[in-house]
């Protein structure tokens, strides 16, 4: 159904190109990729956004007709479940015998995958997953990230609001998971180095709905802290906004990273969700090529943050495979390493530990329940003004 | 001060959602001495019934030709019949076949049902493994009084809340169906001798303890704004911590092991260091110290088989 509708959408150029495959298919070996992400529970529009996008690289480059191989999708969920995202890896390694897989956007997911990846040798591309130990911490050669890691991110947070927006007193939220944890970390390390304070740091088991009691501490200090910052995900970042608002904590700033880069946060905090800042995925141009493909293709879901990271990643996957064939898993690992690509993301290159150098991020402020990239916002134009801006 | 008052009125919102499913617990423990594990995921129906009623009013524009105030109540009330109904059909389809059989059976049906019930609504529920926001069925304005600052549709549900244990206390106590309860949990063969109909009573419990689930998951789903599938688990064991605490089998007890459960995780968080991340840690070691230096309760007076 997905396909037909495809080829209904792409207009007549794409359409003609696309019949090209189906004459040469038949001579082509057919080469399986995998992708994992959550497709269900909390995170599943980010994991939809980024399964559509992998599936829009591969069709694309199916369409292309010139490539050595037929690449096919084999997609699985991982639920955000590092139990999930375990059998998903094996299953994809061993039973699909997958030549490589685009996976995860939860760190503790992609933290229990890595050593699936590695015992079976199988490249392993991270477009989500912000955690630093995914790739330092062993540095398998198997594995790499086109999304910056958390302390790339918290540096870049931390940067611009203390420095730029002169916040200087803040309280930390966060969940006590290992992404959380880690957040926790990077955010406390950023905000030292930049000379904040901070004023109170309170970790919440994942799954808490009510953050109101510390929350509510928050409101009692004085003074209290000009911004708070909360390590974690979007459905407990987006309660917990709700919930500021409840204690007219409002005329503070709520931020945070791209764990909650997502529609879903606006969609459940709705219009408390208005001013928070994030640093969020690099922001795609509505005319790019890759959105106007996508739009074409006709799927159900928003790319999201996440979707063009996946689409870069698979395409990276895809070129390795095409300069090195689809049989000795160690050489894709090799040329994934070592490739210099240009996608939609701009160019990509790896470093010593398989961390993208370039990997794209956007502060976003939330307008009108939406993210908007901070310069073309009416924030960032000084037509609406965040709470305690100091600069 | 004014920290301390939001902090309590937190701590009651949250105890009052584990009084009305705790009650439910000793309802049945005392009436048929059964643990219902499927409890928690019957206060989380009640919260699901009530966003595919307001989907049904909405699609049919009610919600835009009536007030909030008229069509919240109802999709409320509404919900409530049909968390009670679904109730009596769980006595009749998994509890009454067991009547007889040994407590453990009863205990493993009932486990059994919650995982059903959850993956049904996982599996069937259009997107069921995402969170659902929760439509405002209650007028919701803020009110300062003084510097303490609520919003009415929380007021309105911890009142409603009060309500319906204030009128299960005189239910309880005051009608012939509450002497009746009281009655075969003291002594069923007796209550039998004395032409008391325990089915139609246990029925009636059974009623009487899923709409007040129902109700803490219209609580739990205004006050939170999101409902998900697995609320019912924590929510679950909760509740029957709190029934446990106070004494499982005593009415009052329910309410009291509720309040003193959601003022110590409550005050916890708020003002022991570090104390957010660890509110579920205290909350299980003060049943484990229960169980373990009083195992029947703060208020229970009768005996019973450990499980």
């Amino acid at each position: 159904m997905e396909r037909r509708s495809f080829l209904k959408n792409v207009g007549v150029g794409l359409s003609a190109s696309l019949m090209t495959p189906a004459v040469f298919g038949a001579d082509r070996s057919v080469v399986k990729i995998g992708f994992i992400g959550p497709l269900t529970g909390p995170n599943a529009a980010l994991g939809l956004g980024a399964r559509n996008s992998a599936d829009l690289a591969v069709r694309l480059a199916n369409a292309r007709g010139d490539l050595p191989y037929e690449y096919r999708l084999v997609v699985m969920d991982d639920a955000s479940d590092p139990s999930i995202g375990v059998a998903a890896a094996t299953k994809l390694c061993t039973v699909e015998n997958v030549a490589a897989a685009t996976t995860h956007f939860n760190s503790p997911v992609g933290l229990a995958t890595i050593h699936v990846f590695h015992r079976y040798k199988t490249p392993q591309v991270f477009w989500g997953g912000i955690h630093p130990d995914i790739t330092n911490k062993y540095n398998f050669p198997e594995v790499t990230r086109v999304c910056a890691n958390n302390l790339v991110e918290h540096a870049t947070l931390m940067g611009f609001t203390v420095k730029e927006l002169g916040y200087k007193t803040w309280s930390i939220l966060y969940d006590t998971t290992s992404y959380g944890v880690s957040c926790f970390e990077a955010a406390r390390n950023a905000l030292e180095k930049n000379g904040a304070t901070i004023l109170s740091e309170d970790g919440f088991p994942v799954g808490t709905q009510d953050f109101r009691p510390v929350l509510s501490r928050i409101k009692a200090m004085s003074p209290g802290p000009q911004a708070i910052y909360y390590g974690g995900v979007v459905t407990e970042a987006a309660l917990a906004r709700l919930q500021m608002s409840e204690f007219g904590l409002n005329d503070r700033l709520y931020t945070g990273v791209t764990g909650f880069d997502s529609n879903t946060f606006n969609q459940t905090a709705r219009e408390s969700a208005e001013g928070t800042l994030i640093v969020g995925k690099k922001a795609i141009d509505d005319a790019s090529q890759f959105v106007r493909d996508y739009k074409a293709a006709g799927y159900k879901e928003y790319y999201d943050a996440s979707g063009p990271f996946a689409y870069d990643a698979a395409g990276i996957i895809m070129a390795a495979i095409n300069a090195t064939g689809p049989k000795d898993k160690a050489a894709i690992a090799r040329a994934i390493r070592d490739i210099d690509y240009k996608g939609v993301l701009g160019p990509t290159r790896f470093d010593q530990f398989g961390q993208t150098r370039t990997g794209g991020l956007t502060i976003k402020v939330s307008q009108g329940g939406h993210w908007v990239p901070w310069e073309s916002s009416a924030y960032g134009r000084r037509m609406r003004s965040l709470p305690m801006r100091q600069s | 001060m004014t920290h301390f008052f939001e902090v309590l009125f937190v701590a009651l919102m949250l105890s009052s959602t584990y009084v009305l499913i705790a009650v439910g617990f000793t309802l049945f423990f005392g009436a048929i001495n059964i643990v219902h594990f499927a409890h928690g995921d019957v206060a989380m129906l009640g919260a699901f019934v009530a966003v595919l009623l307001y989907s049904l009013f909405d699609r049919f524009g009610i919600t835009s030709s009536l007030p909030l105030w008229i069509w919240g109540p109802l999709v409320a009330a509404f919900s409530l019949v049909v968390t009670g109904l679904l109730g009596l059909l769980i006595e009749q389809a998994v509890i009454k076949p067991f009547r007889n059989a040994p407590m453990l059976i009863t205990l493993v049906a009932t486990v059994a049902l919650g995982i059903f019930l959850r993956e049904s609504v996982r599996l069937f529920y259009p997107n069921g493994s995402n969170p659902e926001v929760f439509p405002p069925l209650f007028v919701d304005s803020g009110i300062n009084i003084g510097t303490l600052y609520f919003r009415l549709g929380h007021i309105t549900i911890l009142g409603l809340s009060l309500l319906s244990i204030v009128l299960m206390v005189l239910l309880i106590e005051r009608t012939r169906i509450g002497l009746a309860i009281r009655a075969i949990s003291q002594n069923v063969e007796l209550a039998r001798l004395s032409k008391i109909d325990v089915n139609r009573v246990v029925m009636v419990t059974f009623l009487i303890g899923s709409v007040l689930a129902g109700l803490a998951g219209i609580l739990i789903g205004s006050y939170y704004s999101v409902v998900k599938f697995d609320i019912g688990i924590m929510y679950g064991i909760k509740g029957f911590s709190a029934a446990v605490v106070g004494g499982l089998g005593h009415f009052y007890g329910a309410i009291l092991g509720g309040l003193i459960l959601g003022l110590v995780e409550t005050f916890a968080s708020a003002y022991v260091p570090e104390g957010a991340a660890y509110k579920d840690v205290f909350a299980f070691l003060l049943m484990l110290i229960f169980l373990v230096f009083r195992p029947s309760g703060i208020l229970a007076e009768r005996k019973y088989e450990k499980v």
